[in-house]
């Protein structure tokens, strides 16, 4: 196994201080209501009017990016000595990182629904609800979340690799059966519900061959069955897999975070918090994706070399 | 697995620092190899053989529940 897309040794202090900054701004914006006014634009709002089309202020935006590049730039660069053991700790932690970050969003659906029961809410994806709790603060932990557990888990085990105490460890993995079977036919089942979700925005009348309950019920098993697909060996697991799987997790991050960037510079608002949901809820799938086309390809490879012998 | 990579190092009179800069990793990584908490990729078993000029079979050898 070895490491690759990195950045260099020297992005980690650049890294470090950007995140800070990142996190001193954001802890205003969320908690002190600050916002450095050269950033502002637009004329203030109320009620409703203020939730879907909040008073320009690029602030927190700006929080948000320092945050995720700063954080970026610690996990992904490279370490002094770099080598093939480094890269396992590497993948224990990707995989760490994303395990947790599932366990906070359940916890955050538990304790949201409980709220969203309170306030007779009918179903998750009413944003009036919403707007009255505005509580939605935890879905910026949960974008954060995965690179803050990776930059913990992995450099506490880069630590103990430096005082010789590494324990004999096995990147967390599930086993083939039942597991994946299980993640993949759930997701097989559930994934065309979520599909049809955009679409029903643009037909309503789609609405009746969808009833909220299944909607609500995909948007809760859909995470798990990823997980679990995306988590447990295959067949025959080997270590050409797992190569696959660290550098596939790695692109991962790379491009979730790129298009979380991208989604903060042009998305506001509503749309914006739900990209997010969505795009935290579905991170396994990237992953997938990914994973996929990289055996996909290496299996065409393959092929070639196979007809050339 | 286990393996003689101590016993070789003894032979070769190098310590794991030394042992590490020749084949390129650091030396917490030859400690967690010797210790079998780590098994090491094709490329390095191959560079540990050429150092201590012996066959890749005499560093590592798999146990009985192993083969």
């Amino acid at each position: 196994m070895k490491s690759k897309f990195l950045f260099p040794a020297y992005f980690r202090p650049v890294g470090i201080c950007l995140a800070l900054i990142g996190f001193v701004l954001g802890y205003f914006v969320l908690y002190q209501q600050y916002s450095i006014p050269v950033l502002g634009f637009g004329e203030p709002r109320t009620g409703i009017a203020a939730f879907f089309h909040p008073p320009m202020n690029l602030t927190d935006e700006l929080a948000i990016v320092l945050i995720i590049v700063g954080l970026l730039f610690t996990a992904f660069s490279r370490l002094k000595n770099e080598d093939e053991l480094t890269a396992h700790l590497r993948l224990d932690a990707l995989h760490w990182a994303i395990l947790f970050n599932y366990l906070l969003i359940f916890a955050a659906y538990v304790i949201n629904n409980q709220l969203i029961a309170k306030k007779e809410a009918r179903y998750i994806f009413d944003f009036e609800a919403w707007s009255i709790l505005s509580d939605l603060n935890w879905i910026i932990y949960a974008v954060i979340s995965p690179l803050l557990v990776f930059i913990i888990r992995f450099y506490y085990q880069v630590y103990q690799y430096k005082r010789d105490k590494l324990s004999n460890n096995q990147a967390f993995q599930l086993f083939a059966f039942p597991f994946r079977s299980i993640g993949k036919i759930g997701f097989i089942l559930f994934f065309p519900v979520l599909i049809a979700l955009p679409i029903e925005n643009i037909y309503p009348e789609l609405g009746k061959f969808l009833p909220e309950a299944l909607i609500e019920t995909a948007w809760y098993i859909l995470p798990l069955c990823l997980f679990l697909w995306a988590f447990s060996k295959e067949r025959h697991e080997d270590e050409y897999l797992k190569q696959l799987r660290l550098e596939s997790w790695q692109l991962t991050f790379y491009i979730h975070y790129t298009m979380v960037l991208l989604a903060t510079l042009t998305i506001y608002g509503a749309n914006y918090v739900l990209l997010l949901l969505f795009t935290v809820h579905l991170f396994p799938l990237l992953f997938l994706v990914i994973y996929y086309l990289k055996k996909w390809s290496a299996k065409a490879n393959s092929k070639n070399s196979q007809i050339l012998n | 697995m286990k393996n003689t990579i101590k016993i070789q190092r003894a032979i070769k009179n190098l310590t794991q620092a030394e042992l590490a800069e020749k084949i390129q990793v650091s030396r917490q990584t030859i400690n967690a190899i010797e210790l079998g908490k780590y098994i090491p990729s094709t490329l390095l078993a191959l560079r540990l053989a050429k150092v201590f000029e012996i066959q890749v079979e005499d560093i590592f050898q798999l146990e009985e529940n192993e083969c």
